[in-house]
């Protein structure tokens, strides 16, 4: 700890002390009780003890002695496993510690492959012994342990919904192990939410950093503090929390309308200039991307910073209900709404600005803003 | 190995600063509790053990014990708190007398914290008020200010620097 580190800490524990009633406990009788059970318990002195038998002047046969010694070594033996597999079974399995709502589990340690299903309106907590804590939201389901009686590692298997987790520091080989039909993810130690939708997995990384594959694809990556990474169907891609977490029009992409496929995989930034005659078509319009969840439907508004007209037809200035969402509009009324109509931006200064609205009207997220030149 | 007898005196005297000691290392209040007797039954436990008269060795011979405890919990447990190792534990034990229990067994800093806390703006207030004495978790007070919840934990770390920087100035005055 550095100095500063110090005076936090101190300031901490006297504000815990002072604000949290956190005062130290009177400790005297419970230390004095041990230490009484401590001094009873003292070996008995030698004279106390009971005499021991003379041994018989016959010298016995040794059969029975290594018989019994035999048993000896087998009954620790069995013992002794027993012994192991309850100690993995209680750093393996978390113990239901609160719920609120409907819960198909009762409180206390759950069995090894114990499935917990959460009611609507419902969540609940889970501790490991090593103080792992594991959250489950309501309509979710998850399963604990993997089945082997012998292994300590924790293993959550998210049937669906969402669990989240604060992941103590792991032994090297022993992750604690999030998994899905899409995914899986090895945790050291952090703190993590692992999603299981219908068509992807879905893990972000809040502390520390996970190791996070595709089940199909077999891509393996490690997702650090303050990203995501999702895999499903449409692979795998990671990135920054604040991206995965906005809603509403989230990116511009521009698209090529003979092909209605993006131009180019990144989106469209503010400032961009675009060499017009350098791409492979003049036949344009851009794409507003979406994120959240619901029916959402956008309004563009694009102007050309020199007053000009842009050439983009009115019917795209309008509320476009039905995605995709062509900032130049689409062919929607002829029964065509994924194939975009065809824009040849004249060149200059273009300011494109999308808004997303929700069923009931209400904006989702901000609008996002950009000016881009075309040229 | 000592008697009952002194060793209640020991509690008396010495449980107090034992714990707030585990709780500024990194210790819970629960783990500093257990640490606590655990400690004092080491104590009880050792063969020789500072006198009565000798207070100030007979506190670091305690806290040593404690510590010591601490480091193979966080051992025992792979996990720490803090990262804290014995250089460490010694330089943490040099602030510690340095810049709490010498100020009047540690009721000086209290003194000057609840009139530090009077200095801080509505807001640092509320931050603190719902942290410590509500107990509202960092991602419910985000919400509620409608700031992320790493902003909950810088604010909360800029409040604590204020108030040390305060209360280090009124100790010096005094």
């Amino acid at each position: 700890m550095n100095s500063e580190e110090q005076n936090d800490r101190l300031v901490d524990s006297l504000l815990w002390e002072l604000l949290g009633r956190e005062m130290p406990p009177d400790l005297r009788e419970s230390i004095l009780s041990q230490v009484a059970e401590e001094a009873s318990s003292a070996p008995v002195p030698m004279v106390a003890r009971l005499p021991q038998p003379q041994l018989a002047s016959a010298r016995p046969s040794r059969a029975p002695l290594v018989l019994a010694l035999a048993a000896l070594v087998t009954i620790l033996g069995v013992v002794g496993a027993l012994w192991q597999s309850q100690q993995a079974a209680a750093a393996a399995l978390p113990t239901l510690a609160t719920f609120s709502g409907k819960v198909n589990q009762p409180l206390g340690r759950l069995a090894r492959g114990a499935r917990l299903e959460l009611g609507p309106d419902s969540k609940a907590t889970l501790i490991y012994e090593d103080g792992t804590l594991v959250g489950i939201t309501s309509g979710s389901e998850a399963q604990f342990g993997n089945g082997s009686l012998w292994s300590s590692r924790k293993f959550v298997r998210v049937l669906q919904g969402r669990v989240s987790a604060e992941v103590m520091p792991q032994e090297a080989g022993e992750e604690m192990l999030f998994q899905s039909e899409y995914a899986e993810a090895k945790v050291l130690g952090t703190s993590l939410t692992f999603e299981n939708h219908d068509d992807r997995a879905c893990l972000r990384v809040t502390e520390g950093s996970v190791r996070f594959a595709s089940v199909a694809g077999g891509e393996e990556v490690v997702v650090d503090s303050g990203h995501f990474a999702e895999a499903g169907s449409a692979g795998l891609r990671e990135g920054l929390l604040s991206e995965l977490d906005r809603v509403g029009v989230v990116a511009f992409t521009l698209m090529n309308a003979n092909s209605d496929q993006p131009l180019k995989e990144e989106s469209l930034q503010d400032g961009e200039v675009i060499a017009v005659s350098a791409l492979p078509t003049q036949q344009l319009n851009i794409r507003a991307d979406l994120q959240g969840e619901g029916e959402m439907s956008v309004l563009f508004q694009v102007q050309r910073l020199d007053g000009e007209e842009t050439g983009i037809p009115v019917a795209a200035t309008h509320l476009q209900q039905h995605p995709p969402f062509f900032a130049a509009g689409d062919h929607w009324a002829e029964g065509r709404s994924e194939d975009c109509r065809a824009w040849t931006p004249a060149r200059g200064d273009y300011k494109i600005r999308a808004e997303a609205f929700d069923a009931d009207g209400k904006t989702v997220g901000s609008p996002l803003t950009l000016t881009i030149t075309f040229h | 190995m000592m008697t009952t007898e002194p060793l209640e005196e020991r509690i008396q005297t010495h449980q107090a600063e034992l714990f707030r000691y585990l709780r500024f290392i990194g210790a819970d209040y629960a783990l500093a509790e257990d640490l606590v007797q655990e400690a004092f039954l080491r104590a009880f436990r050792a063969k020789a053990m500072p006198s009565l008269e000798d207070l100030q060795r007979r506190r670091a011979w305690l806290r040593r014990i404690a510590h010591n405890l601490f480091i193979d919990h966080c051992r025992r447990n792979s996990r720490s708190p803090v990262s804290f190792n014995s250089e460490q534990a010694e330089v943490a034990e040099a602030y510690w007398n340095r810049e709490f229990y010498e100020h009047d067994e540690g009721f000086g800093c209290m003194e000057a914290l609840e009139q530090c806390l009077q200095t801080l703006t509505t807001k640092q207030r509320d931050l603190v008020d719902n942290f410590y004495v509500a107990r509202r978790s960092r991602d419910e007070i985000a919400v509620s200010l409608g700031i992320s919840s790493d902003g909950v934990k810088m604010a909360l770390r800029r409040t604590r620097q204020a108030l040390g920087a305060c209360i280090q100035q009124r100790l010096s005055k005094a």
